[in-house]
Order: C-alpha cells, then sequence, then structure tokens
C-alpha cells in the first residue's frame, strides 16, 4: 500500500482539509498517475476512512515486523517490500 | 596490465572510472583549447599565433564567451583573405604591425591594408634582427623587454629595440650552461630572469652565477658543495637569500657531458665574507639552497616595504658579480616564487606573451640535450604538470561567466551523476537479487503454489517482485528492522493526533453485527464477560462527560515510561499476568484489536472504557486497542508466535476467522490481517487460503489495495455494505441475519440456502477446532455459534 501521507508530507493522521491542501499543492514525491490515485482516495469520504483505517494497520504490522523476519515467522505476503514505506520515524511522516 | 587496461573489459567492469578519466581529460586541457573556436587549425600558423595573441587578453579580461566571440571574428577576417603584405614578418613583429593597424577598420578593409603595407615598409627600413646570437631564454627576455614598444609603437620600433638588445648582447661573452644539470640551469636561470628585465643584465647573471670564470672546480667529485656566506640570523629574507646564491659562483663540473654532480658546493671567499659580514661558513646542497631561494621569495613578496634595503645589501655582499638592476616588485615575486617549478614565469608570461618561449620551457628544452634523468627531475616535471594543469582549469574556470559557467559545470557534474545513479543502479540490482533469494527462501514452503507453477522459480519469483514493486510504484523498499522501528516508536508515536483519530472512531463492540439481538437477549452472563457492552448502553451524557478524562486517560497512558521499555505497557503487563492466562489475554487482544479496526464500535463506548475505574484485565485490554497501540499489538503478536504451539497458533487464526469474519463479508483489514497474522505464526498464504476455502467455500481474495482507485472499483456496493458493521446493524433484523449467515440481501431464501450457509458457520465455530486453547475462548466460540443459530432460526421460521 502507498504511504501517500508521507509523501504529501502530512502526518498520519490528520483533517481532510489539510490533506485537499496538500493535494493541491503536491510535492514532488507524488506526481502523475499517483497523485490522481492520492486525489481519488483522499478526496472520498469512505475510500479515505478506509485508507485511514487500512493505514493503522500497516503501521502496526510495520511494527511488529521482526515476526515476519524471525522463525516460525513466513513472509509469504512479501511484507518486508510492502511494509518499507511505514516506518515510524516522525521525520519521515512529516 | 597494459592488456587489460586496452581490452573492453576494462570499459565494461569500470565505466564509472572511464567517466572519471573523461572528466580529467576535459580539466587537463589549456583553457584556450576547451573554447577554442572552430576553423583555427585551418589558418596558417602565423595567423593562428596572432588570433591567439590578440584574443587571449580578451579571454583573461572579459571571460570565455568574450574570447570565443574574438576568435571567430578573427578567423572570420582572416580565412577569406589573401596573405597580407606583413607575411614576411616574423611572427611578433606582425603582431606589432596588427596591434598599430587594429584601429584603422575591419581587417581586409582597405584602410587597414593600406597601414599594413605602411607598417611593413617602416620596418623594412630597420635590419632584421639575428636572434640566434641569444639563447631562448634570452630572446624571451628582450622580446619581453621590447613588449611595451611592440604593443604602442609599432613594428619598426620593435625591432629596433630587438637589434639594440642583440647589440648589447654582442658585447658580452656567452654563458655556457650545458655542463650545468637541468635543475641547476634552471634554477639560476629563474633567479637573473628574476632579477632583470634586461637582455644584458640577464647574460651578464648568469655569466656570474655560472662562474664562466677559472675559479678551481674540483673534478670528479661526487658532490660538489656550495659554501654559502650567510649575512646574519635574518638570511632568509629575498636579497640575502639571493645574495647568497650571487655571492657563490657556482662552480661548473669539470668536464662536459661528465654525470652531474648530486650537489654543488658554493665557496664564499674570505674577504666575500668580510665584506658581506659572512662570519661562518656552512654546508649546504644545491637543493638547500634552492630551497632557500623559495623562502626567501615569499619573504620578499611579504616584504615588500623594503626593497631597497635587499637592493643595499646585494650591493654590499656581490661585489664580484656586476649588480643588474632589480627588477619590479612584480616580476620579482612572480618569478621568484615559483622558481622550483617555473609555472609562474609560464603562465605571467603567456599573459603577456603568449608565443614567446618561456624560460621554463627553453629550461625543459635544454635539458632534453642533457641526460640527467634523476628522480627529483621527474619530481620536478610532474609538480609543473600537475601545478600547469590546476591553473589551466581555474583559469578555464575563472573566466567562464553565466550560462556557460552554468553548463560547464554541468558538463562536469554529468558524469559524476551517471556514476551516482549506476552505483545507485548496482546497489539495487544487489538488493534484488536478495529479495529473490529470501522469496525462493518462503516458497519453498509453499507446496501449493510449487504444484500449480512449475516454471523456474527464478522467473517466477521474479515476475512477483516486478508485480509486487510495480503496484508499489518503485517506492522506497528499505526495510529496517521491526527491532529499529520499536526503538523509534516514542519518537514516533503522535500521541494528540492519535488520539484525535480515536475521537472520530466509533465504539468498539467485537461482535457487532450482533448488537440488536444482543440487545434484546443479553443476559446476565454476557454481561459479566462484558462489562463494557453492558455500559454501551450508557446515555450519551456520560460520553460527553468522559471525553476530557479519556483524554487524559490517553495521555497518561502514553506519557508513561514508555522510553525506558523495549515492550509495550500490554506487553508489560502481560509479563505480569498468571503464566496460565498470558495467552488468552494475547488472544483477546487481537480479537478487540481486528474488531476496533472495522469500526466495530458505537462512539460512546469508548469512553466508557476510559471512563471506569479499576478496569478489569478485559477492559484493560480494551484500553489499548482503542488507543491505537501498535506496539501492544506487536508484543500481542509476537508473544502468541513465540509461547503457543503450532497447532495453537493454527487454532488461534481459526478463532479469529469464527469470531470476526462473516460470510461473504470479510473486511479488506481483515484480509491484510490475517495474511499476516499467517505469516507471522508460522502458516503461510497457501495453508491460509485453504483453511478460508474449507471454511467458507469461497477463496480468500487476493490481499486488498484500498489506495488504488482500481480495486475499489472492483468492489460491489453490496460488498462494502456488507463490510460496514455500523451499516448493518441499523438495517431490520432481517437484513442483518442474511448478512451474518452470507445470505442474499433481497429476494426469497430458500430453507435449504439458510440451512447450507448455518452449517458452515457452525462448522467454523466447531469446537473440536479450538482444543488447544483456553476455556474463554470455547466460551466466546459458543458464543458465537448461538448467534448463528439465532440467525437460521429467524430466517428459517420466515421462509416456513
Amino acid at each position: 500500500m502507498r504511504n501517500y501521507f508521507k509523501r504529501l508530507n502530512l502526518p498520519s493522521f490528520t483533517d481532510k482539509e489539510s490533506i485537499l491542501n496538500a493535494l493541491n499543492k503536491p510535492g514532488k514525491k507524488l506526481s502523475g498517475q499517483g497523485l490522481e490515485d492520492a486525489k481519488a482516495i483522499l478526496s472520498n469520504d469512505s475510500t479515505l476512512r478506509m485508507y485511514q483505517k487500512s493505514f493503522i494497520q500497516y503501521e502496526a504490522m510495520r511494527a511488529a515486523m521482526d515476526c515476519i523476519e524471525s522463525s516460525p515467522g513466513l513472509d509469504t505476503n512479501h511484507w518486508q517490500a510492502r511494509l518499507g514505506n511505514f516506518d515510524l520515524r516522525p521525520q519521515d511522516n512529516y | 596490465m597494459q592488456e587489460y587496461f586496452g581490452s573492453s573489459l576494462f570499459f565494461d567492469q569500470h565505466r564509472a572510472p572511464a567517466w572519471i578519466l573523461a572528466v580529467v581529460f576535459l580539466a587537463v586541457l589549456p583553457a584556450d583549447r576547451v573554447v577554442a573556436a572552430d576553423g583555427l587549425d585551418e589558418l596558417p600558423s602565423a595567423q593562428q599565433n596572432i588570433v591567439n595573441r590578440i584574443c587571449l587578453p580578451v579571454q583573461y579580461s572579459q571571460g570565455t564567451a568574450a574570447y570565443r566571440a574574438c576568435l571567430n571574428n578573427e578567423i572570420e577576417a582572416r580565412s577569406s583573405l589573401p596573405p597580407s603584405a606583413d607575411s614576411s614578418l616574423s611572427f611578433d613583429e606582425q603582431f606589432a604591425v596588427q596591434r598599430t593597424c587594429r584601429s584603422t577598420g575591419p581587417i581586409g578593409s582597405d584602410q587597414h591594408t593600406k597601414c599594413i603595407e605602411q607598417q611593413v615598409n617602416l620596418i623594412n627600413t630597420e635590419p632584421a634582427p639575428n636572434l640566434k646570437i641569444a639563447s631562448i631564454d634570452e630572446q624571451h627576455v628582450i622580446q619581453q623587454a621590447c613588449s611595451q614598444i611592440q604593443s604602442t609603437q609599432g613594428g619598426r620600433a620593435y625591432r629596433r629595440c630587438v637589434n639594440e638588445a642583440l647589440e648589447t648582447l654582442n658585447e658580452l661573452p656567452s654563458a655556457n650552461l650545458s655542463s650545468l644539470s637541468f635543475t641547476d640551469r634552471n634554477t639560476l636561470q629563474q633567479v637573473c630572469l628574476g632579477r632583470t628585465n634586461d637582455a644584458r643584465d640577464y647574460r651578464q647573471c648568469l655569466l656570474g652565477l655560472a662562474g664562466n670564470s677559472s675559479e678551481a672546480v674540483a673534478e670528479n667529485t661526487p658532490t660538489q658543495r656550495v659554501s654559502i656566506g650567510t649575512s646574519d640570523s635574518s638570511a632568509t629574507t629575498a636579497g640575502a637569500a639571493q645574495s647568497e646564491l650571487n655571492a657563490a659562483p657556482l662552480k661548473p663540473p669539470p668536464a662536459p657531458g661528465a654525470a652531474s654532480p648530486a650537489a654543488t658546493e658554493i665557496s664564499v671567499s674570505p674577504s666575500q665574507a668580510e665584506s658581506s659580514q659572512i662570519d661562518e661558513t656552512v654546508n649546504n646542497t644545491l637543493a638547500e639552497a634552492t630551497a632557500s631561494i623559495t623562502e626567501a621569495a615569499a619573504s620578499l613578496s611579504n616584504n615588500a616595504s623594503e626593497p631597497r634595503q635587499t637592493a643595499a645589501t646585494q650591493q654590499i655582499q656581490i661585489p664580484s658579480i656586476p649588480a643588474p638592476p632589480l627588477p619590479s616588485e612584480t616580476s620579482a615575486t612572480t618569478a621568484t616564487s615559483e622558481t622550483p617549478e617555473t609555472s609562474e614565469t609560464s603562465e605571467t608570461s603567456a599573459t603577456a606573451a603568449p608565443e614567446q618561449p618561456s624560460a621554463s620551457a627553453n629550461s625543459l628544452q635544454l635539458s632534453e640535450t642533457v641526460e640527467d634523468s634523476t628522480t627529483k627531475n621527474d619530481t620536478a616535471g610532474f609538480s609543473f604538470n600537475m601545478a600547469d594543469t590546476l591553473k589551466n582549469l581555474q583559469a578555464t574556470l575563472n573566466d567562464l561567466s553565466g550560462t556557460m559557467r552554468l553548463l560547464t559545470v554541468a558538463a562536469l557534474a554529468l558524469p559524476l551523476l551517471m556514476i551516482v545513479l549506476w552505483l545507485l543502479f548496482k546497489r539495487r540490482e544487489h538488493e534484488g537479487r536478495y529479495r529473490n533469494v529470501a522469496g525462493a527462501h518462503n516458497y519453498d514452503f509453499d507446496p501449493v503454489l510449487a504444484d500449480i507453477d512449475n516454471r523456474d522459480s527464478d522467473l517466477r519469483l521474479r515476475e512477483q517482485a516486478n508485480n509486487l514493486f510495480a503496484d508499489d510504484e518503485k517506492t522506497n523498499t528499505n526495510v529496517e528492522t521491526a527491532s529499529s522501528a520499536r526503538k523509534e516508536k516514542n519518537e514516533s508515536f503522535d500521541n494528540n493526533e492519535r488520539h484525535k483519530y480515536d475521537q472520530e472512531a466509533s465504539a468498539f463492540d467485537p461482535q457487532p453485527d450482533y448488537d440488536e439481538a444482543r440487545t434484546v437477549k443479553m443476559d446476565i452472563s454476557e454481561i459479566a464477560a462484558d462489562p463494557v457492552s453492558a455500559e454501551a448502553r450508557a446515555p450519551d451524557a456520560i460520553d460527553e462527560m468522559f471525553e476530557s478524562a479519556a483524554d487524559q486517560t490517553v495521555a497518561l497512558n502514553f506519557d508513561s515510561d514508555m522510553s525506558s521499555r523495549d515492550s509495550s505497557e500490554f506487553g508489560e503487563w502481560l509479563k505480569t499476568q498468571p503464566g496460565d492466562k498470558r495467552l488468552s489475554f494475547a488472544i483477546e487482544f487481537l480479537i478487540y484489536w481486528i474488531a476496533y479496526a472495522d469500526d466495530r464500535y458505537e462512539p460512546s463506548l469508548r469512553a466508557k472504557v476510559f471512563k471506569m475505574k479499576d478496569p478489569d484485565e478485559h477492559t484493560q485490554i480494551k484500553r489499548w486497542v482503542l488507543q491505537n497501540d501498535i506496539y501492544s499489538f506487536s508484543d500481542s503478536v509476537r508473544w502468541v508466535q513465540t509461547h503457543a504451539s503450532e497447532t495453537q497458533r493454527s487454532q488461534i487464526i481459526d478463532l479469529l476467522i469464527a469470531l470476526l469474519v462473516i460470510e461473504r463479508a470479510l473486511t479488506p483489514i481483515q484480509n491484510t490481517l490475517f495474511r499476516f497474522l499467517a505469516d507471522a505464526f508460522g502458516i503461510g498464504q497457501v495453508k491460509l487460503g485453504a483453511r478460508f476455502r474449507r471454511a467458507f467455500d469461497y477463496s480468500l481474495p487476493q490481499l486488498p489495495r484500498v489506495d488504488k482507485p482500481d480495486w475499489w472499483q472492483s468492489q460491489s456496493e453490496e460488498q462494502k455494505f456488507r463490510w460496514n458493521a455500523r451499516a448493518v446493524a441499523k438495517q431490520p433484523q432481517d437484513i442483518q441475519f442474511r448478512v451474518k449467515l452470507g445470505l442474499p440481501l433481497t429476494g426469497e431464501l430458500q430453507p435449504a440456502e439458510v440451512l447450507a450457509c448455518f452449517q458452515r458457520a457452525a462448522a467454523r465455530c466447531n469446537p473440536n477446532q479450538f482444543q488447544q486453547l483456553g476455556e474463554r475462548e470455547l466460551a466466546m466460540v459458543e458464543r458465537q455459534l448461538s448467534k448463528f443459530e439465532n440467525a437460521r432460526d429467524s430466517l428459517l421460521e420466515a421462509v416456513t
């Protein structure tokens, strides 16, 4: 899952107004089809809500990545790659 | 080695070094070569020299662009013209004529041509100078002395100046330096060049220092010693240093062609020592003397305010050598400061008169006639080249301006950028190999995938990886270990923001799809098992009153010593619980977590949870869940992974499916989390898929991509409705029961259809599947089964 908040330089939890403002002035990290997708997902209340809920889960899974990496963990869903964008360093999310 | 560098293998494997070499090659080109205009080489050499001579000052004064424009103009003007009248003159004379006639009009114009002819006629009234009687360095001195006249007074005056200088030289004997080593000869020439710009004085200086007189020389002495008298401790001043060398006639080796001595001894006679107040004799090598000169030159430049004193000292210390006039401060500084390498002289001369052979060039030519290829000379030559190269590069950059400088920087940066990209590409390629290897390892444990896809494993994995990364838009895939993320957790978790999200969340109910039924059928035991649920029906006023208290609770929970532990509060708390309850608590956390993730809360319930005083274990677990404490989640998963048996882990997955998943309503978050838990518990997606199919009789959907509009477009509105537990709870009971069993939302139901769905639901709740789990888990399964039974009964009653 793409981390739109990170690419928009937004906090993980922010109001919709801030999101819309960021979508209108996207940085270099989000452009083209990625920006169109972000607008489609984050501008709609229902999809935004689902995205935010999923976002939390990705952060949670990121925090539990050592379970995937250690025995008996497996990575049949490529979590290492999927969760790479959800590192929890604050400077990456702001 | 040579074959290696000459082979294509070198360039294939070392593209980056090749680029570096290319950059260095560009950098070492002289400034005029870098910016030279096309067509210059097509002109006669004399014309080339004139064009360069005219335009080089433009380059230094106005920049590279002006220089190039000057070149183009001069080349264009000259390329289509017949040989001019001054073509029979020497280069320097042609330059003098051209300078004089430059103001008369464009090259080729009548006025210009007429002027040239006049100047040539005037020059021819003077006899042609015989430069052969002067050495190359003496020619340089003459040309330098006459350069001012050359530029301002025309060709005739210039030729006269040269002739007069040659006449004065003709009165003196030649200075024979051929027996000196390159270093010695160069040193002498530089010293004399630095002292005068007059040809006569220059030759006298050489004669004096070279000691062409018949002074005794120790023949065949391997080391000729130089005894240089120092006047006092201030011998490091320029004048003293020069006078040291001047006062010590250099004694040539006894026989021409003999091997040059490694060092020369210069002795100062007692009389000289007395006259110069030298009271001691020191032994020194010529190399040391050269170093002394360099040091003295530096001192000279720093003590320019005392030139007269220095001159006086020289006059006193050199009684036996005709003292030539001191050069100007500028020339002295320039010439002496570069003595060891001569680069400064070369550069300066090129600026004023680039075509005139410099002293260094002269020295280099002379050195070819003397077999003195010592290491010292090689080093000096290398230093000269390096210094010259750097100066050329620096001059080029300095003379560039505006767009040209920007373009040059870009041109230099481009290869570096390509090198960086090449390195990044190599690194990414390496990481890609690592991922493939890791993926192959995982799929080795995946028998189903191995059966259904017998293609080359590498190819298959590569395709899968490509699809995966294409979906992720090639974003940063660097994955740090979770342990490192854990260390950063306290920095990253924004309590306020997280709580803001929590405030928006609805109330918690692990079994929300049964809210309405439970409202009717709530019994004492259920209330006891889930006190929060019982309180969920409290008036909304209580919720509002509790908001502030909840905020404080959240803040306290997150501020409480988080930084001092690796475990979350839940993880720490779990360690303090009785051993036989830990697994149950960890499972309970996961149940609540997945339920809360799908918004199966009523907003009021959250306030109740945080309002309760002395909460029991279950309420406390719900608090951590409501806080969205991702580290409690990770601790819960980790505890199950490390403490539960393989069977228990599988049964936990089955339990979560039985309690939380509704047929035809697997939410995106459930799908995602089950896949993750299955991997964390060592089950893998294949076994998870098999369990899912057995439980629901259809395949586990693909991993949801809620970030992609395309994925959303593939989801039906009915599917989205079934995901929304709170929306379902607001529907009539018939609809709720249909959703509960995964039946069609509309249309008449058939009893067999209802029974079939119920049987699948009941099978998922079969207590025999959870024998390795605790009593609490079994109780929850039984309660879930009763909900399915209630739905079945209600629907069958309606259709029969």
